[in-house]
């Protein structure tokens, strides 16, 4: 069940792997093939249909999982690269406010105006 | 701010286009393999059979040359876009802090060829002032190695 939930996911390496299982067992059988086949001309369909067919699969494979790597390092920068803009957007909101913040009580805290202070502190003076 | 990446709609750093065109060009040399395969079975023929065998040479070399595009293709999309990442970050977040006597940024002093944490030993009582990791670099400066900035 897991096994097949992963192949669904990763389909594409799936298929990479059956491609180049199935190259290895043309390259085999290719070469099981011409081992008892005496002239030249008998062999080459073997050398054409065996190792070069199953060549082609084994590098078709090995593509297509090379790419699913890429694939996801590409979605992995996506994913990086939506947190850094969230994150920068946050920090300049969070900058802007304490900016503005100052600006609006020169001296920071402890200039708090006389309204601003708590009540508490007006009743220890 | 960070710019927003044109082909994220993609899933991967290669455009449709060019999905379009290696598949195509892998069918067809899948293509010329098989009927390279066909052709050199049915004949007795020397001669025909070195010709489909030039065949299916061709077709594996396409096979070859596109996949290796390809994934070149790829790879630099990646490390161009990983490298354009990198930058936006240092842009963004490379600043000194709000609190007073406390910087985020690296420090240097002018005669000096590398950068450094605030904190670091070697830079303790020489007057080194923050800069955001660009100007360092702009300046020459690399990363110290005891503090790695």
């Amino acid at each position: 069940m897991n096994l097949l939930r992963w192949c669904r996911n990763e389909w594409e390496r799936t298929s990479a792997v059956m491609l180049i299982g199935a190259g290895l067992v043309v390259f085999v059988l290719g070469w099981v093939g011409q081992q008892d086949k005496g002239l030249v001309t008998e062999q080459i369909p073997y050398v054409v249909s065996g190792a070069m067919f199953g060549l082609l699969l084994i590098i078709l494979g090995a593509t297509i999982w090379l790419s699913a790597d890429l694939r996801d390092e590409w979605v992995k920068l996506d994913r990086l690269e939506e947190a850094v803009t969230r994150t920068a957007a946050a920090l300049e909101t969070s900058e802007s406010t304490a900016a503005t913040a100052a600006t609006a009580t020169p001296g920071g805290h402890r200039a708090l105006s006389a309204e601003a202070r708590p009540a508490s502190v007006e009743m220890a003076r | 701010m960070i710019a927003a990446n044109p082909a994220r709609t993609l899933a991967g750093p290669w455009r449709e286009t060019q999905v379009r065109v290696v598949c195509a060009a892998q069918l067809l040399a899948v293509a010329a393999v098989l009927i390279a395969t066909a052709g050199s079975a049915h004949t007795a023929s020397f001669d025909e059979q070195t010709n489909w065998l030039t065949v299916a040479v061709a077709g594996l070399a396409l096979a070859v040359v596109v996949s290796a595009a390809w994934l070149l293709h790829g790879r630099r999309r990646l490390v161009r876009r990983r490298a354009g990442l990198t930058t936006s970050i240092a842009v963004a977040f490379d600043r000194p802090a709000a609190g007073p006597g406390v910087h985020l940024a690296p420090v240097a002093t002018a005669q000096m060829s590398h950068y450094h944490r605030e904190t670091c030993q070697l830079v303790r009582g020489k007057g080194a002032e923050p800069a955001s990791v660009i100007e360092h670099r702009r300046a020459q400066r690399t990363p110290c190695a005891v503090c790695r900035p």
